[in-house]
């Protein structure tokens, strides 16, 4: 698969301008030429990209970031909207001590945050940072995307046929959610997260200054890694034959495995996903409630941004508890809801 | 990448959604009703990004500034002054002097580069998804769980889904449907189409599924963003009369029963005629 031309330059670390007067090259001149040299390549590169499978990519790559990036823009309104104006010591106080308490309280205070899963990953680094509990935090984290009111309305739409799906998919998004919170209360260490070294700029200065600058850089960060999501989404939708779908349904344990592994590589908009599920022909229901569970809370564009955001060594543990978790509640929640 | 850089890039990101949805060319890629999001988005960037601009080139001014003005006392002996200048605009640890500065490691994402690749890529233009990703989209076009009606022409709602009711086809000769609805009755209701010839619009693509030579008719169907776009097409034998992503409107007939498990169900349709048409402002189907 033919990636497209060219890639950005690794960062440079531009040094401190110094005041020598030595004239020395920095980001801006970097992002400058880079953006001048890529719209020179357009007619040279014509021919590779509009090649048929470049050209999906392209458009694809293009679709998911476009999608995406609303909800992003939205998210780290939020999140700087918290380091900003809302003090530590508040946060501390709402949320309960208990993580018994706080935990599902968290995963419920999901259902406020409309939009799909990209916004909810920098809101849940600016939590952690402000003292919220991580296992809370993490909570909030996989419930936002699942259970929120849009996505339970798109979901209620796609499965007009069956609505038992909207509950269905309502209690499998918020356990899996509070199970992964819990588990992470009692196993997760903090320093698997990335080390802190300063937060973002909060002491000096009017409120809105400090809102401006969280945004830029939770932005920058944050978008920077769903670019990186998007790209494997494409590479994946161009790359994996759907054909091998088709043959799923006859075991219901197959189309299980099967539709988890697709909710993770197809790293679909959770607002979306109900609709790409319900016409996934032969799949069991219980398959589809796997799809609709996984999809929201683990895939390669959120690995990719948790991975970024809250650090590698993070990701690594999160990404595999999750899923193994996703999968058993929707597993679970389909048998009770549906029966073998 | 730098705060200016950063805040630049935030304004072109901005004005790239921004221009996108005033174009109109966000059809392309996601579904129209996206359209009002992404000007807010877009807009609410640009705001962000403008402001942030300015004050990260205050913030450089006021550093040469106060640098020249150090330099210079430096050069005029007063060596303690000098330094006290500097000390107060960039202070070692980066701490005191972010709101003014800002240009220290733990803010200056390396992944805020790879945003220049979306950003070029939208300036080469994509065009929307075609006859190649139908080609790679081989999925059942029945609905799920619901096997279509079958081979019965005289069923007029037999197997239909819940929820799914075909009104009778528009008045007039040749009526306009959307391809997918057609696929739909010829699946569901083919009582409903196996005598009268539709019209349908959609691009030139490789035959079907399981079948060998024709081609086909097809669209692209999607629910949020082109990633999960899926294919609507209708079988035509005989030759294509216009190169592959062709947008045509065609009168044609459905074969009642032609689609089944075999070739996907993408049902067969004799075609009276094909014209070229200029491609939609929004390609895709609901």
């Amino acid at each position: 698969m033919a990636a497209p031309p060219p890639a950005p330059p690794p960062t440079m670390p531009t040094p401190r301008a110094t005041t020598r007067g030595a004239y020395r090259i920095g980001s801006l001149e970097i992002f400058l030429l880079v953006l001048i040299v890529g719209i020179a390549l357009r007619g040279p590169l014509s021919s590779v990209l509009h090649a048929g499978g470049v050209q999906t990519w392209l458009t694809i790559f293009v679709a998911v970031n476009v999608q995406a990036l609303p909800f992003l823009v939205l998210g780290v309104a939020i999140s700087g909207a918290i380091a900003a104006y809302v003090p530590a010591t508040v946060l501390a106080r709402l949320v309960p001590e208990r993580p018994i308490a706080a935990v599902p309280l968290a995963g419920l205070c999901g259902v406020a945050l409309p939009g799909c899963e990209c916004g909810s990953v920098p809101i849940a680094d600016r939590l952690i940072r402000r003292g919220v509990r991580p296992s809370a935090a993490l909570a909030f984290l996989l419930s936002a995307p699942a259970i929120n009111p849009v996505v339970l309305v798109a979901t209620a739409v796609a499965f007009q046929a069956d609505p038992r799906m909207v509950w269905a998919r309502l209690v499998a998004g918020l356990a899996t959610a509070v199970i992964v919170g819990l588990i992470w209360e009692r196993l997760g260490r903090p320093e698997w997260l990335r080390p802190r070294i300063r937060s973002a700029p909060e002491q000096d200065g009017p409120r809105w200054r400090a809102w401006v600058a969280a945004v830029r850089v939770d932005f920058a960060q944050a978008a920077g890694f769903l670019v990186i999501g998007a790209a494997s989404a494409a590479t994946l939708n161009v790359v994996v034959p759907r054909t091998w779908m088709q043959h799923v349904g006859s075991s219901v344990l197959l189309s299980v495995v099967v539709m988890a592994v697709l909710a993770f590589v197809m790293a679909l908009c959770s607002e979306a996903d109900a609709f790409v599920a319900v016409a996934l022909a032969g799949i069991p229901m219980i398959g589809k409630l796997v799809f609709l569970t996984v999809g929201p809370t683990v895939d390669v564009k959120l690995v990719a941004m948790q991975a970024g955001i809250l650090g590698r060594r993070f990701a690594v543990r999160f990404a595999p508890l999750t899923f193994l978790v996703a999968v058993t509640v929707g597993l679970i929640v389909g048998l009770v809801v549906w029966g073998m | 990448m730098d705060r200016l850089t950063q805040s630049i890039l935030l304004v072109l990101i901005g004005a790239v959604l921004t221009s996108l949805e005033l174009s109109g060319r966000f059809m392309l890629y996601v579904k129209a009703g996206v359209g009002p999001l992404l000007l807010a988005g877009g807009i609410a960037l640009l705001a962000v990004g403008a402001i942030s601009t300015a004050l990260a080139m205050r913030g450089r001014v006021r550093r040469l500034r106060a640098a020249a003005a150090a330099e210079a006392a430096v050069n005029g002996g007063d060596v303690a002054a000098g330094d006290a200048r500097a000390q107060q605009v960039a202070p070692p640890g980066g701490r005191g002097g972010a709101a003014h500065d800002g240009d220290h490691g733990g803010e200056r994402p390396w992944a805020a580069w790879l945003l220049l690749l979306p950003v070029l890529v939208v300036l080469w233009a994509p065009p929307a998804l075609g006859a190649d990703a139908v080609a790679r989209d081989s999925g059942s076009q029945a609905l799920s769980g619901t096997p279509p009606a079958g081979a019965d022409p005289t069923s007029v709602g037999a197997g239909q889904p819940p929820g799914m009711r075909f009104p009778p086809l528009p008045a007039g000769k040749n009526p306009v449907i959307p391809l997918k609805e057609l696929v739909q009755r010829a699946l569901y209701a083919p009582g409903s189409v196996s005598d009268t010839s539709v019209t349908v619009t959609g691009f030139i693509a490789a035959p079907a599924y399981g079948y060998t030579g024709g081609y086909s008719i097809a669209q692209l169907i999607i629910s949020c963003c082109a990633a999960d776009a899926r294919a609507m097409q209708i079988q035509v034998p005989g030759g294509a009369p216009f190169p592959q992503n062709t947008w045509v409107t065609a009168v044609l007939t459905v074969r009642p029963g032609s689609g089944t498990l075999a070739n996907g169900y993408v049902p067969e349709a004799t075609v009276t005629s094909v014209a070229k048409v200029r491609p939609p402002a929004d390609p895709y189907g609901r």
